[in-house]
């Protein structure tokens, strides 16, 4: 499971999400971390210390692309000057597999820069699905679809997160970038067992782990990603990698960024896990 | 006084829909409406307590129509869950925009400066998937709108929208190949860089930061250089204002002020020009110029590499404007 067609049967260990605060850092004293994930639409400039920073980084370490702008469950097709500046990105920087999210954020060629959770029923899915093998297509990579954190969820829902989830999945021959964090905060939010969505969505496609930070409000959670993994989280993850397998693993951290090796040094708690996960599965 | 143009074509407030013909999300038809739907709602004009407080009075239409589309939590009714996403778009564009444009805010006070801003996301919602792009309608705005500026003048505002635009233009636009030297002939056609911007201004705005702000009298009103607004028919190239290129060298954004027939020289460039055509047509329009000057300036332009021979390609990222 670790290493399958839906990470171009790689085998990455823990990383953590390139953020500018730590660039200076990392060019200056290239720590050793097993891979960065870069977000695809920050680097997607022609030119300027983006592009500069990149290509430093990119001769020292290995980058998985994370896209936040293809938006698979809008109604709108693919935005195809979009995806042809992400295939030249990715042919730039190797990127085995890349990822965006199991969302809509655009209507009538507007933009809400924002993650808004689907409707789940099976027409969603199949649009959704049949978008998803078209980038993947177009890129020419393995595409993975991550699920979301969510605050509200559809009257117009006709089946689980998980159900959708596994059914976008099987329809695109997609990957899944299985977030436990924003497991956590649904399962918390819309009031539901974490570990029932963990048992039934198809663990074969799962290309690659998002953990983070969130902050619990008086109603509700809400994913930050500005504070460390919370205690639930780690336990999730712990049950996750369990029935998956050693999987590469990622940690959030995008705001209230703190130094790198804060940042590296949490990402690389999920070591105990995958350590544990080697004494019971050698 | 102008009657105030719409702001935005979708309804700002979306009236409550009888059960029966909400959307379904059953074809990719009923899964557009429903988006179509709750778009309008989350993208809906801030309330008048900003959306920073976590629960508002809906009304009697939204709360209504949140319950439809909606389900309750055990700790969140419809409303609230919907105003969650409401209230992290406004928020978020607002939060991009405030770094794009520092020096708009430190003059117009943030409250001011965030009014502004709601004002022109309801006109010009964000259209691309990039969040930089989203100020690039903004000069535009302020053009449309010169009543917002009071009590400055508006060209002041204006100047320093396209001055603050101009400097993330320089950031993020990719540099062409250089014209190689042995290549090049008086009849070599060249260009701009993509990352170069010229701007052509009324006020000194590149001496504008938090700390210094700009000199009191032209804040006051009085433009560089004029003490009445340009005439109808006067040259663009008059001889006060300050004239200025912004360009990227490495990863640093620079400007330089530029004397005016240098600056017309340059601009030949904008569309595409030879070398001959270029010094042609600002020797017809300085005709006392010593030859000396070009050869100062195209040699300092190659060593800073502002010119290729490669076009400038249409992009969304607007704002190039000279």
């Amino acid at each position: 499971m670790p290493s399958n067609p839906f990470n171009a049967f790689s085998e990455y260990g823990i990383g953590v999400g390139l953020r500018v605060p730590h660039y200076d850092e990392i060019l200056r004293k290239k720590p050793v971390v097993d891979w960065f994930e870069l977000l695809a639409e920050n680097f997607l400039a022609e030119g300027g210390r983006q592009r500069e920073v990149l290509d430093q980084v990119l001769e020292q370490y290995r980058v998985v692309l994370h896209s936040v702008g293809l938006y698979f469950g809008s109604a709108e097709p693919l935005d195809r000057c979009h995806l042809r500046k992400l295939k030249a990105l990715v042919r730039r920087t190797g990127s085995p597999w890349l990822s965006d999210h199991l969302c809509w954020g655009s209507a009538d060629g507007r933009f809400s820069h924002d993650l808004l959770p689907m409707p789940f029923t099976m027409a969603a899915a199949r649009h959704t699905a049949a978008k998803i093998r078209q980038a993947a297509d177009f890129l020419e990579v393995p595409v993975s679809v991550e699920n979301i954190s969510s605050y509200a969820e559809w009257t117009a829902s006709t089946m689980t997160e998980w159900e959708f989830l596994s059914e976008v999945a099987e329809q695109a021959d997609c990957g899944i970038l299985l977030d436990v964090n924003n497991i956590y905060i649904v399962s918390e939010n819309h009031g539901f067992d974490p570990r029932a969505y963990l048992n039934q969505i198809p663990h074969d496609r799962v290309s690659q782990i998002h953990i983070g930070g969130h902050s619990r409000l008086a109603t509700h959670i809400l994913d930050t990603h500005d504070q460390p993994v919370a205690g639930p989280v780690w336990q999730l993850y712990g049950y996750a990698v369990g029935k998956l397998g050693a999987t590469p693993t990622l940690l959030e951290w995008d705001d209230r960024i703190p130094p790198f090796e804060e940042v590296h040094r949490e990402a690389r708690k999920a070591n105990r896990f995958l350590a544990q996960l080697a004494s019971t599965h050698p | 006084m102008k009657p105030e143009k719409p702001i935005a074509s979708l309804p700002s407030s979306p009236r409550p829909t009888p059960k029966a013909s909400l959307p379904k999300a059953d074809s990719v038809e009923g899964l557009r409406a429903l988006q179509h739907l709750l778009y309008s709602c989350i993208t809906r004009p801030p309330g008048p307590e900003d959306g920073r407080q976590t629960k508002g009075d809906p009304g009697e239409g939204m709360a209504s129509l949140a319950a439809q589309l909606i389900r309750p939590s055990a700790t969140l009714n419809p409303f609230d869950r919907l105003e969650i996403y409401h209230r992290q778009y406004w928020l978020r564009l607002r939060e991009a925009l405030f770094q794009d444009f520092p020096g708009l805010e430190t003059l117009l006070g943030s409250e001011r400066f965030r009014r502004l801003l709601e004002a022109y996301l309801l006109r010009y919602p964000p259209t691309s998937p990039m969040l930089r792009e989203l100020g690039s309608r903004l000069p535009r705005f302020l053009r449309e709108e010169p009543d917002r500026a009071a009590p400055y003048p508006r060209r002041l505002l204006l100047d320093l929208a396209r001055f603050e635009w101009a400097k993330i233009v320089a950031f993020y636009a990719p540099e062409h190949p250089l014209p190689r030297e042995e290549r090049t002939t008086p009849q070599t056609c060249l260009f701009l860089q993509p990352h170069l911007v010229l701007l052509d201004l009324h006020y000194p705005v590149e001496r504008w930061t938090p700390e210094t702000r700009l000199p009191s009298a032209l804040a006051e009103g009085a433009p560089a250089g004029h003490t009445h607004p340009p005439k109808s028919g006067e040259s663009r190239v008059s001889p006060a204002r300050p004239r200025i290129v912004l360009h990227r060298q490495g990863q640093t954004v620079y400007h330089k002020i530029l004397p005016r027939e240098a600056f017309f020289l340059l601009r030949s460039f904008s569309k595409g020009s030879s070398l001959l055509q270029a010094c042609n047509q600002t020797a017809e329009k300085f005709p006392d110029l010593p030859p000396g000057h070009y050869q100062e300036w195209f040699r300092e332009w190659a060593s800073l590499g502002w010119l290729t021979t490669q076009p400038r390609s249409r992009s969304r990222s607007a704002g190039r404007s000279s």
